[in-house]
């Protein structure tokens, strides 16, 4: 059952807990910036303190063990057990249960098949299996459920954005291309709802022409820099001229005998986007910070003889490969005990993009995301339930996906973004 | 359960000079200071707010709370002394309580910011004091923002500042200057808890005044 703030209901909303002093001052502004007194946003970023030791291990990866370019190992012994865990959040109508995804579905006894290998070629003849499989059967969702605390702040939409090119609050977005099934979306932080303030966050999704051998798909996402006003328009241009410019180096960016080029081809790209978004600033006369944005990228491989994927990043925004429903990450954690002076991002602070490979098996899958995911993470009530969603066998329908990532966590006000990639 | 959070404490001198104007100043903004918290949902999933009140001894008048959960705001009352020494050991103590009580509830604790009220000259030797509280090794050592008015020495308080200080300048009388004192906190609350006014940290930057009304801004003694 979704859990909706069942229970003790918060105060917060109910002015009449309030001293009678304080009632008479109104209501409190809806944006606490309008007209106020100059406030300035300090560069002083307040530190967490101490978390990691706190935190449970993140997803104990083996460490890669490829000189130079790590890779993701294979995990071939770690499936997991054919029995289903439990599911503490089960929602009403996971259409995952209800909608078997033809020849590549569990069956209700919940066999898993073997061999990589197998799917790929189950994939190959599949065609003909969807009729057989029993129409998915409606059900409705219900609110989405709460994951972290009890949150008083409420997740609905209210005035329209003020804003020169303001985003729609949401957009979700899925395809399928060459045994690579994709779910995305980019939904408005419960923050920005509140104070009518457009969403910053974007991504990208690029099918590419396909050439024997060469590249089929490329995700990305990107993050507006929360205190940019025009962030919203720089993390969806980095998207877009990351898609234009990477066909110059995509061939390149893959080919495992040119991996010795690989961070350099991943530099060299992000600087031309890193180039192209600068001049975009000029184009609207604003200043190139203005456009401030996190970019992480995926390209992907063909299926034979092994699927490769290139991830690389500039700033915070992480990704993750899902296997044995245990989220790997896939750049290194920095760590934040001490004051850092902020996430790189494009296009003025790139410093070295982080560049991983990784060599990816059917039922992986590879998550592309912006904080606001990936913060709720470290929770583990969250990667727990994000895994039952998204393990396998489960790849959601657009309604459901959509629905998952709604979940409410209290003090996570921030857009939420993810691209899925499942590879079959 | 694992929230981030921003705490927030207000160190309150309640010394006998602060009768009168000054001390009714702060105690009319509580509630405001309240109101304007507990009702904003952006900032109340985020923050918290702890009083300390300080004269010859010191003393918790509101634990770390979540203002959304609190029905009645404590009111300062002058008496006593200036201990500084008494109002940083308190602080030390509640924030090392607090911070861990929060991480054993599996929260994401965030650098704790001060703001800290003072009118007079201190009558004692709080250095050992100061230098436990802002102790680098200590890890929740907060960020101080230190306000100074009637007797303060600007110095001191540009001491007791790790990030900034503001000293009244006497543009404004005492009650208003205060009164501009407690909108400023409230806006930095406000403001932190805001993600719109984060830098990417998902809602956890402390946003600090540039200027206060009736007070002069003055860079934080590097230590």
């Amino acid at each position: 059952m979704p859990q909706a703030e069942t229970g003790t209901t918060p105060p917060a909303a109910d002015p009449s807990g309030v001293p009678t002093a304080a009632a008479e001052q109104g209501p409190a502004p809806d944006n606490p910036h309008a007209g106020e007194s100059p406030m300035v946003r300090q560069q002083l970023k307040a530190q967490v303190i101490d978390t990691r030791p706190e935190l449970p291990p993140l997803p104990t990866a083996p460490q890669p063990v490829l000189p130079g370019l790590p890779q993701i190992p294979q995990l071939v012994d770690t499936r997991p057990s054919p029995e289903p865990p439990a599911r503490p959040h089960q929602p009403v109508g996971d259409p995952e249960r209800e909608a078997p995804r033809g020849v590549l579905s569990l069956a209700a006894g919940g066999k898993i098949e073997p061999e990589p290998a197998a799917r790929r070629q189950s994939v190959a003849a599949g065609p003909a299996a969807p009729a057989a499989a029993p129409p998915p059967q409606a059900s409705p969702l219900g609110e989405p459920v709460v994951l972290i605390g009890n949150p008083k702040l409420r997740s609905e939409p209210r005035a329209f954005p003020e804003i020169g090119e303001r985003v729609p609050d949401s957009i979700v977005d899925g395809g399928e291309v060459d045994g690579l099934i994709v779910r995305a979306a980019s939904l408005r932080g419960d923050d920005h709802r509140h104070y009518a303030e457009t969403r910053q966050d974007s991504f990208g999704l690029y099918a590419m022409t396909p050439v024997p051998g060469g590249p089929v798909f490329m995700a990305a996402v990107a993050d507006g820099v929360g205190s940019e006003t025009w962030s919203h328009i720089g993390s969806a241009a980095a998207c877009r001229l990351l898609a234009e410019e990477i066909g110059g180096y995509a061939e390149a960016m893959l080919d495992p005998a040119r991996e010795n080029r690989l961070q350099d081809n991943c530099q060299e790209l992000m600087d031309k986007v890193a180039g192209r978004l600068a001049m975009e600033a000029d184009s609207r006369d604003l200043n190139k910070k203005q456009l401030s944005t996190t970019l992480v990228g995926c390209l992907f491989g063909p299926a034979a003889p092994v699927r490769r994927a290139v991830m690389f990043a500039v700033g915070d925004s992480p990704a993750y490969v899902l296997r044995a429903r245990d989220f790997q990450p896939v750049f290194t954690v920095e760590q934040e005990e001490i004051a850092s002076s902020g996430t790189n991002a494009l296009p003025t602070q790139i410093g070295r993009v982080s560049v991983r490979v990784a060599e990816l098996c059917a039922g992986d899958m590879v998550l592309l995301c912006t904080d606001g995911l990936g913060n709720t993470m470290r929770t583990p009530a969250v990667r727990r339930q994000l895994a039952e969603w998204w393990g396998e066998p489960g790849v959601p329908g657009l309604p459901a996906y959509f629905w998952q990532l709604s979940f409410r966590a209290q003090s996570y006000g921030d857009d939420r973004t993810a691209v899925c990639v499942w590879v079959r | 359960m694992s929230q981030q959070v921003l705490p927030f404490y207000l160190v309150c001198d309640e010394s006998g000079s602060m009768s009168g104007a000054p001390v009714d100043a702060i105690n009319q903004s509580l509630p405001e200071l309240h109101y304007e918290i507990g009702s904003n949902p952006v900032v109340t999933d985020k923050t918290r707010f702890c009083l300390i009140g300080f004269s010859s001894k010191a003393e918790i008048l509101l634990p770390l709370s979540d203002l959304s959960t609190v029905t009645q705001m404590p009111m300062l009352k002058a008496s006593g002394g200036t201990n500084y020494s008494q109002a940083f050991d308190k602080l030390r103590e509640t924030i090392n309580n607090d911070v861990n009580a929060l991480k054993s509830q599996g929260h994401q604790v965030y650098r704790p910011a001060v703001f800290f009220l003072s009118d007079g000259l201190p009558n004692d030797d709080w250095h050992q004091s100061y230098q436990a509280l802002v102790d680098p090794v200590w890890r929740p050592h907060p960020n101080i923002l230190a306000f100074g008015f009637g007797q303060a020495d600007t110095q001191t308080i540009q001491q007791v500042a790790t990030t900034k200080a503001f000293i009244a300048n006497g543009t404004l009388g005492p009650a208003a200057a205060l009164r501009e004192f407690a909108k400023s906190l409230i806006r930095s609350i406000v403001n932190s808890g805001t993600s719109s006014a984060a830098e990417q940290a998902g809602g956890a930057t402390l946003v600090m005044p540039d200027n206060v009304p009736g007070f002069t801004t003055i860079e934080a003694d590097q230590v």
